[in-house]
């Protein structure tokens, strides 16, 4: 019964995502809330989403423009394909700045340290 | 003559079945579930009001990340399990040193991660992001 509390009071159900990535690796990393942030996703064609339902890329300053306005303090949270390459990624930082966002998180998966 | 008193049964609520149904929801939410806390590297980005500042050529190391995923430093290759300890012994003769992170437009965003990884664990807390496409 307390192993039901638990996980009913830490857990998020797992939503249906827009697309598969997959995440790089990072040894150990920061952590972050996933209430406190927008989860921006780049799959390794160059698609994007925001928060699960996809956009055009050119739609994501101006929607995380509006989200920031309603909290400053929210983490955009960028769950990027390993695979993508990085013309594509600083295509979104553009999106980012423009948005004026002020922290990134760059997600990832654990690893062991090399 | 002696009346026969009914014993009255002890009304109770059965507790194997909502041991059985707390059993359920607990797979339920075993199997469907995810922690509300993630993982990554969180990046504090400067504000467009904040001036363009200059920096001295010796307080500048760059790291470029090429296409194939080779690393270099200020020019020289270098491997990406060395990056760590060439960052870590550059910022003991400069505490205040800035990595400058070059990225080729085709390498894998893996590759970055990979890399910012490590000169976060050599303990750069500076850092600029550019692309070798020159924008």
């Amino acid at each position: 019964m307390l192993l039901l509390i638990f996980f009913m009071s830490t857990t998020f159900i797992r939503s249906r995502e827009a697309f598969d990535v997959r995440l790089p690796g990072v040894t150990e990393g920061d952590r972050f809330r996933r209430e406190n942030s927008v989860r921006v996703w780049l799959g390794p064609g160059g698609e994007v989403a925001v928060n699960d339902a996809r956009i055009p890329l050119e739609g994501i300053a101006g929607l995380l423009a509006a989200k920031l306005r309603e909290n400053p303090r929210l983490v955009i949270a960028l769950h990027a394909d390993a695979r993508a390459p990085f013309s594509s990624v600083e295509r979104v930082f553009e999106q980012l700045k423009a948005a004026r966002a002020p922290r990134v998180a760059l997600a990832g998966t654990k690893r062991g340290a090399p | 003559m002696r009346l026969l008193r009914r014993r009255q049964p002890h009304p109770e609520i059965s507790l194997v079945s909502t041991a059985d149904v707390a059993f359920l929801l607990l797979i339920f939410f075993l199997s469907t579930a995810v922690f509300s806390v993630e993982r990554g590297i969180v990046l504090e980005l400067p504000s467009v009001e904040d001036a363009p500042v200059e920096l001295q050529r010796d307080r500048v190391t760059e790291v470029a990340i090429l296409a194939s995923r080779a690393l270099t430093v200020d020019g020289s290759p270098i491997r990406s399990s060395d990056l760590r300890a060439t960052i870590q012994a550059r910022l003991r003769a400069r505490p205040d040193l800035v990595v400058r992170i070059s990225v080729d437009p085709a390498a894998p965003y893996a590759s970055l991660v990979e890399a910012l990884d490590q000169i976060r664990l050599s303990g750069a807390r500076s850092l600029t992001l550019h692309s070798a496409s020159g924008t």
